[in-house]
């Protein structure tokens, strides 16, 4: 890549990481660290929050779904706006008003404290782990294109989330996640354009090419449990993840605990509300004009560098045949078929299944976007995964400080002391998060586990909080409730009966509140 | 403006964002997917 892209990175790394530090003022106690002393505009707190769920996934992995599998995959935030209106009424108000730290807090102070270690621990264990994968997943395609070591990766990505995050807390990071959500935009915005501009037809000519290859097909009306992207999964199964993701993940929950007032709380949610479906179009829309450009210039048979060293070393001539066949072809169907021929051709090669719909964006940005506006979207794919990693460190060093630290071991100590174990916690996470994305390659089926281990408790702990709600639900029935919902997601989870797992927070929820609520009402 | 008219404001903003955003992604898959 360019010089000129290298000095745009490293120019806004500085940029962010001194922003940072400018921001963190006032956050000398616990209450200025973990919740900027309540004093955030809902805008602000809006953005942040779109920001953190924005990761270098959506920008690099998502890109790449668009270009290979179209704009269906939009039909799963079509319950966002729906879920962020509920909890504006409903768990935004309660959690705001009990002046918590945490969600968890919460938990304790409507049922008991075995509920919300519970919860708390749950938390920790599947946030701890994913904080890796945010890190590892761009580190891992850096490092293949750029022919890095991946703790190099990791560390241009880890170093400068984790340096403005131990010092200036959440009033420092909302503050960077607004700067570089304008930073995200602008780049996606960009792109597009230059894409217009290159694809040598017209938008239109270039919109039918994605529409015959299926690439603009969104709505998929039918009604399927084991189908994750259908307008009503989307809807419905969507409504219950996002109600558990924005309702009960501390990283989420921290940021409009943050916010000035109950309403500027509200508010802050639905900036989400307005722009997540329009931003993941966006974003989707752009693979789409990707895979239109490499419809009409000269592309890769296979984005990943890896696959293709690997295929041209161990079968030279049936590369270089599938190779000519794509070169010369012109039929979109065929280009495809060939593609797939290759990746299954590395596939067996590699010994492991061969997918490079993460690289098919880099690639396009290396190879093809004008100087500066190459190293404008590698700083924002850097930038989308600060924002990500920055919120979960802060959320897991508050959940392990005010959850586990105060609770249990040292309840009074002075704000000097709890300011440096806060540190010393967001320290350790942020050490931890770069050690697993480090070993991530190593590590990648045991973090599956953990991940898919995380999806077991999501909606179940929405089925607590829904039963806080409920005047006469009692902690036995919440704590019971717990564990049925989990256990009704890990049976669903392993095939009995088989559903997406968009279903599983519905049933977790629901198996909850069935079993909690009841066993309350017994137990009164 | 107080913080609960904003509220409300926003909501109806929120509803008439979603719906128009959804028929223009209709019209784009209408318009172009045989």
């Amino acid at each position: 890549m360019h010089w000129l892209n290298w000095v745009i990175v490293v120019g806004w790394l500085a940029y962010v990481v001194t922003h940072g530090i400018r921001r963190s003022k006032g956050t000398s106690s616990p209450d200025g660290y973990f919740l900027a002393n309540r004093s955030l505009p809902w805008w602000a707190v809006g953005l942040s929050v779109m920001a953190t769920q924005l990761s270098a996934v959506t920008m690099i992995g998502t890109t790449g779904q668009g270009a290979t599998d179209g704009m269906r995959f939009v039909q799963f935030y079509f319950g966002l706006p729906l879920a962020m209106v509920i909890l504006g009424v409903t768990i935004v108000p309660f959690l705001h008003r009990a002046k918590v730290y945490t969600a968890y807090e919460f938990l304790e102070r409507r049922f008991d404290a075995k509920t919300r270690s519970l919860t708390a621990f749950l938390f920790l264990v599947s946030r701890a782990m994913s904080c890796g994968t945010i890190i590892a997943a761009p580190a891992v395609v850096f490092s293949t294109i750029f022919g890095w070591k991946i703790a190099w990766s990791v560390a241009l990505i880890g170093i400068p989330a984790v340096t403005y995050t131990i010092i200036g807390g959440v009033q420092a990071l909302t503050w960077v996640d607004v700067k570089q959500m304008f930073l995200i935009v602008g780049a996606l915005l960009a792109v597009v354009i230059t894409l217009l501009v290159q694809i040598p037809v017209s938008p239109s000519v270039a919109l039918h090419t994605a529409g015959n290859m299926g690439r603009l097909r969104v709505f998929d009306f039918s009604f399927s449990l084991t189908n994750t992207y259908t307008f009503w999964s989307g809807l419905i199964g969507g409504t219950f993840l996002m109600l558990s993701y924005f309702g009960t993940d501390q990283s989420q929950v921290q940021r409009y605990l943050a916010a000035r007032s109950v309403d500027e709380a509200r508010n802050s949610l639905l900036i989400s509300a307005y722009w997540k479906i329009p931003l993941q179009a966006l974003v989707l829309l752009v693979g789409v004009l990707v895979f239109v450009f490499y419809q009409y210039h000269p592309g890769p048979l296979l984005f990943n560098p890896a696959y293709e060293r690997a295929v041209q070393r161990a079968a030279p001539a049936v590369y270089a045949d599938l190779k000519s066949r794509y070169d010369s072809s012109t039929v979109p169907f065929e280009r495809e078929a060939l593609r797939g021929e290759a990746l299954a051709l590395a596939g067996r090669i590699t010994h492991e299944p061969a997918k490079d719909v993460n690289y098919i964006i880099p690639r396009f940005v290396i190879d093809h976007l004008p100087i500066g506006l190459a190293g404008l979207f590698i700083a924002a794919v850097i930038a989308a995964a600060m924002n990500a990693i920055s919120g979960e460190l802060m959320s897991l060093s508050t959940a392990s400080v005010v959850d586990f630290y105060r609770r249990w071991i040292r309840p009074a100590a002075t704000d000097e002391h709890f300011m440096l174990v806060s540190r010393t916690a967001t320290a350790f996470w942020g050490l931890f998060a770069c050690v697993v994305a480090a070993y991530a390659v190593n590590l990648g089926s045991l973090i599956e586990v953990v991940n898919r281990f995380g999806s077991f408790f999501y909606g179940s702990i929405l089925g607590v909080f829904l039963l806080a709600m409920i005047p006469r639900a009692r902690a036995i029935g919440a704590f019971v409730g717990l564990i049925a919902g989990m256990l009704a997601v890990a049976a669903v989870n392993f095939g009995a009966p088989s559903v997406s797992f968009l279903w599983h927070n519905v049933v977790g929820a629901v198996v909850v509140v069935a079993i909690g609520f009841p066993l309350s009402l017994l137990r009164e | 403006m107080s913080g609960a008219s904003r509220f409300r404001r926003n909501l109806l903003l929120v509803l008439s964002v979603q719906l128009i955003t959804l028929v223009l992604l209709w019209l784009l898959q209408q318009s172009y997917t045989p």
